[in-house]
């Protein structure tokens, strides 16, 4: 039994006619019902994320170290088949061969076990004329699972595992639940939750570089940070949060000025930021849900893209962009992601944001997100290391402008930290 | 329900908190002594503190404000640290005061314990025992406490004649995993990756109460018991999670195809079968194409879905109908001619990827 991948075979016999031996393979990957192309009610598509940028495929004769001449190949995910089916060819074999098939996230050179599905078996000798099909499924659920090694071949066909043929979840597009105002639905789908790319203090730190392929439910988000009126309003701040603007400088919220009511609320601790989403029939999004949004559900680097931040994209930057506090939302028109017709600004920057999610560092020894594939992840596990602490995700202007990415994550005091540049936005549950 | 709530549940304080508070920041004089500079000594006879002890010692301090501020689990993870730098009978008497406070006898129980053997350890250093009044409540506290205590007894059943029987269970309890303390195992609020389930039988230490007993493994019918304790109990369970039938989905790429399945009669397809766990022989037909043929392995509980492909057939020329009946007794002779007629171009094109790899 091997559990994580799947192989069957399908012998195809020629009749009376002969060929050249040859073992074709046939590389199937999950249906791509998930990542088809979706539209929204209006009519536009709906952000996919390209799941797979690259298939590697190397063949060897058995018991040899290295590859046989022009027996390597990378193949971009362009080139694989959009029904899920791929081949390729291995004739005239008249020694069994070993063959390594690696489907890749691609976002840096050396594949990664947490986002590679790779398979290593052997292929046995074609005896006579004729040509025999091997089709080997690589579903999502294995990802991050690598079945067989070199030293170590499966041996082609292999015996199905069930557990792994299981397909993942359908990703709807429409939520269910019935529509709040200010919030805008953000439909399901499969993203890379984390960037290896993230380069934070030269490599020193490894948080939110690690790749998990992530399966959401539709959504609702509030289009907008919560603002210092609508927090007054639903009468949930208390003595000491938020912050009170005549207490520091920088912090927005007023018990009765309204000055800036407009403006998103920060300074703000998490109980008070968890019981104002309570408190209108919401929640925090997870930490899973803001990093999908923030991506523009294509697993991209920013909401707008991979290209690099620079000032002026959002309210971000202090220091190097000189950005003063926070503004009104929707001040920088490149931080916004629209999804059938609904606009969720200031996902960038502005303040960053609080999630639902306890803080578990990839230097606890209990990981919240293992490898493989997660399907509506939550962490609820509180680091061993630094307990208490809540996921903060985005950017506030007071953050360097280096700290700019999707897959950013920050751990601050759940119990009592606030910070000019944190604030929140709420969500909540898109089915029943 | 949070910690404090499950204290105001149950009966437990008939030591008060406040009492609790008092014990504790009398015991700081106790552990801090050997730091403190006394103008009636020569400072060169003071004892000078290792960096543990100083660590130790300022864990400990912070242990008790906490406790100052009734913030017991805060205070217990100051207390750990402390002793983690530094075991003292003291520190483990405060801590079982939290776990007291936290209505946790269980906990409580086995700090009173190790203050206990770290006394009694600690013959030839005075200042790491018990202050004889402490030493009187120590007793006196474990005595009264480890008559409170739960214990629930599992029996695996799988391994119960069999003891190197491995059915692969976990169990937690009320979610959360358990650690093995004094030959029992007891709850681990840290965590909630379920524990391998002991072989033979398990001694659960626990708070009296409700408890949710969870025994699951893959592919196994989970046995759970939600149960209440009365203080003092005992009650034993036999554990048993029969293995669950596998469910085998089973669709064809074309319409109208059917399944055999072990060779039994064949149904249509799309079909969704439940079958005993091991493996299975699936094979899908449909006039004009090439049988799909595959052995899954189902596991148990697990859903195994199998897509099977159906190419068209190419039909041999030999066996069109029209053949025998126009070619008639050229047949034998025609055999080998239409074998070298009909062979193709014959060189393999390299699928969808257009690549041919020779080896």
């Amino acid at each position: 039994m091997i559990p994580g991948l799947v192989a069957s075979l399908a012998s195809v016999a020629m009749g009376c006619e002969a060929q050249e031996p040859e073992t074709r393979m046939v590389l199937r990957t999950e249906p791509l019902g998930v990542l088809g192309q979706r539209t929204f009610a209006d009519g536009t598509p709906v952000p996919t994320t390209n799941v797979w940028d690259r298939l590697i495929v190397e063949v060897r004769p058995e018991g040899s170290a290295v590859a046989c001449a022009g027996c390597r190949r990378e193949f971009p995910a362009t080139e694989l088949s959009s029904r899920g089916e791929s081949s390729f060819s291995i004739a005239g074999e008249a020694h069994p061969s070993v063959v390594q098939i690696s489907l890749d996230r691609g976002r840096v050179a050396t594949p990664r076990l947490g986002s590679t599905i790779a398979v290593t078996g052997k292929v046995a000798a074609t005896s006579g004329d004729g040509r025999v099909d091997l089709a080997v499924t690589l579903p999502y659920l294995a990802t991050g699972r690598t079945q067989g090694t070199w030293e170590n071949p499966l041996s082609f066909p292999l015996t199905a595992s069930t557990g792994a043929l299981a397909a993942v979840p359908e990703a709807k597009v429409g939520c269910e639940t019935p529509a709040q105002e200010g919030q805008g639905c953000v439909p399901g789908g499969v993203f890379w939750m984390g960037d290896p790319s993230l380069d934070l203090v030269g490599g020193v730190n490894r948080e939110g570089t690690d790749e998990r392929l992530v399966v959401l439910a539709p959504f609702w988000l509030d289009v907008a940070e919560v603002t210092v009126g609508a927090l007054r309003e639903a009468g949930v701040a208390d003595a000491v949060s938020p912050i009170r603007r005549s207490v520091q400088e920088g912090c927005t919220y007023s018990d009765s000025d309204p000055t800036n009511d407009a403006l998103p609320v920060n300074c703000i601790t998490w109980p008070v930021a968890d019981a104002y989403c309570r408190a209108v029939g919401k929640r925090l999004p997870t930490e899973a849900e803001l990093e999908y949004v923030q991506g523009g559900l294509r697993s991209k680097r920013h909401v707008w893209g991979d290209s690099p931040a620079e000032c002026g994209d959002a309210n971000v930057g202090t220091d190097d962009c000189g950005a003063t506090g926070v503004k009104v939302g929707g001040s920088f028109p490149r931080d916004k992601l629209v999804l059938g017709g609904q606009v969720f600004i200031d996902l960038m920057g502005n303040v960053a944001e609080w999630t639902a999610d306890r803080w578990n560092s990839v230097a606890d020894p209990e990981a919240c997100f293992t490898e493989g594939v997660l399907i509506e992840p939550r962490c609820d596990i509180d680091s061993v290391r630094k307990p208490g602490l809540r996921v903060v995700k985005g950017e506030g202007f007071g953050f360097e402008l280096l700290f700019t990415g999707a897959a950013f994550r920050l751990g601050l005091d759940g119990r009592g930290a606030y910070n000019e540049a944190v604030g929140f936005r709420c969500a909540r549950d898109g089915t029943t | 329900m949070t910690p404090d709530q499950r204290s105001a549940m149950f009966p437990l304080s008939k030591w008060k908190r406040s009492v609790s508070l008092a014990q504790a920041l009398v015991l700081v004089v106790t552990l801090t002594a050997p730091a403190v500079a006394s103008a009636d000594e020569p400072a060169a006879e003071q004892p000078k503190p290792s960096a543990l002890d100083t660590k130790a010692r300022e864990s400990f301090l912070r242990g008790v404000e906490l406790v100052r501020a009734t913030r017991w689990s805060d205070a217990l993870i100051a207390f750990d640290e402390s002793v983690a730098e530094r075991p003292h009978a003291v520190t483990f008497f405060n801590m079982a005061l939290c776990h007291r406070a936290l209505g946790q006898p269980v906990r409580a129980v086995f700090s009173l314990e190790r203050a206990l053997a770290l006394h009694e350890a600690a013959v030839d250093a005075p200042k790491d025992r018990l202050p004889d009044d402490t030493l009187r409540e120590t007793r006196a506290l474990l005595a009264d406490l480890a008559k409170t205590r739960v214990f629930v007894v599992l029996e695996n059943a799988d391994t119960a004649t069999d003891p190197s029987a491995d059915a692969g269970l976990s169990v937690t309890v009320d979610g959360q995993s358990l650690d093995h303390m004094n030959e029992s195992w007891v709850k681990n609020p840290a965590t909630t990756t379920p524990t391998p389930l002991p072989a033979g039988k398990a001694r659960l230490a626990l708070d009296p109460g409700r408890h949710i007993v969870r025994v699951t493994g893959r592919g196994r019918t989970p046995w759970i018991r939600d149960e209440t304790f009365a203080p003092g109990e005992t009650r034993a369970f036999v554990v048993t999670a029969p293995l669950l039938p596998g469910i085998l989905a089973v669709r064809a790429r074309v319409p109208g195809a059917s399944l055999l399945l072990d060779r039994e009669p064949s149904v249509p397809l799309p079909v969704e079968l439940s079958r005993p766990h091991g493996l299975h022989r699936v094979e899908v037909r449909k006039a004009g194409y090439v049988p799909f043929v595959s052995e899954v392995t189902l596991l148990p509980g697990e859903r195994a879905e199998v897509v099977a492909e159906l190419p068209a057939e190419k039909t041999p020329i030999t066996k069109k109908w029209w053949f025998y009946a126009g070619i008639g007794v050229a047949v034998a002779a025609a055999g080998i001619t239409t074998y070298a007629l009909t062979r193709p171009a014959d060189k393999a094109d390299g699928g969808s990827l257009g690549w041919v790899v020779r080896p």
